[in-house]
């Protein structure tokens, strides 16, 4: 993944675990345990995905010489 | 996989307070444990497939885009699954650490668990893809 595609990464997910941490930590979990928990959610791949296909849909475009 | 699950479900519905918490917890990471690389494999399988069609030769545009949009149509809804899959999560662990295990957090477990099994019924779509 480029550059961008780790920034955009970055500011879809936090809101979710920012939150998700604050709340982690409320209840009583330290810091390190409210980290551990978070790390072990499903990874969003979605912007990798989205990213991966644009790339082939241009490729497929420039292969036909519609690009 | 499926029988741990469902023992730790039954441990969730039925326990109380901090170990439902934990056990809750153990839930969602067993989704994670599998889950997580699962979708991984459903992305790079759906780049593999649409690389193959860039690569071949001697296909119009017309085959190549009904088979690039077969694929869009197996990824599309898989990776939008996983990603509901990945908020109900979310949504399961802030309603257990809220302790609300009984409401919100059993619902966004029991959501979680139907998610993955719908998602366990799309997976087997992906080696379809590149048949013709």
């Amino acid at each position: 993944m480029d550059a961008s595609g780790w920034v955009k990464l970055g500011i879809d997910l936090l809101p979710s675990v920012v939150g998700l941490v604050e709340s982690l930590v409320k209840a009583g979990h330290s810091p390190e345990e409210a980290r551990e928990i978070v790390k072990r959610d499903l990874e969003s791949r979605q912007a990798e995905y989205e990213r991966e296909k644009a790339e082939d849909e241009q490729a497929l475009g420039d292969k036909h010489g519609r690009g | 996989m499926r029988a741990r699950v469902l023992a730790l479900v039954l441990f969730v519905l039925s326990g109380c307070g901090a170990a439902q918490i934990r056990h809750g917890h153990e839930v969602l990471n067993t989704i994670t444990d599998v889950g997580d690389p699962t979708y991984a494999m459903a992305v790079d399988a759906c780049d593999a497939a649409r690389d193959a069609i860039i690569a071949r030769e001697g296909t119009t545009y017309e085959q190549d885009r009904a088979a690039m949009d077969q694929i869009h149509e197996v990824c599309d809804p898989i990776v939008a699954g996983f990603e509901v899959l990945r908020g109900a999560q979310i949504t399961a662990r802030v309603a257990l650490d809220s302790g609300d295990f009984m409401g919100a957090a059993a619902a966004g477990i029991r959501e979680a668990l139907d998610l993955w099994g719908r998602l366990q019924r799309l997976i087997p779509q992906l080696a379809t893809l590149g048949r013709e």
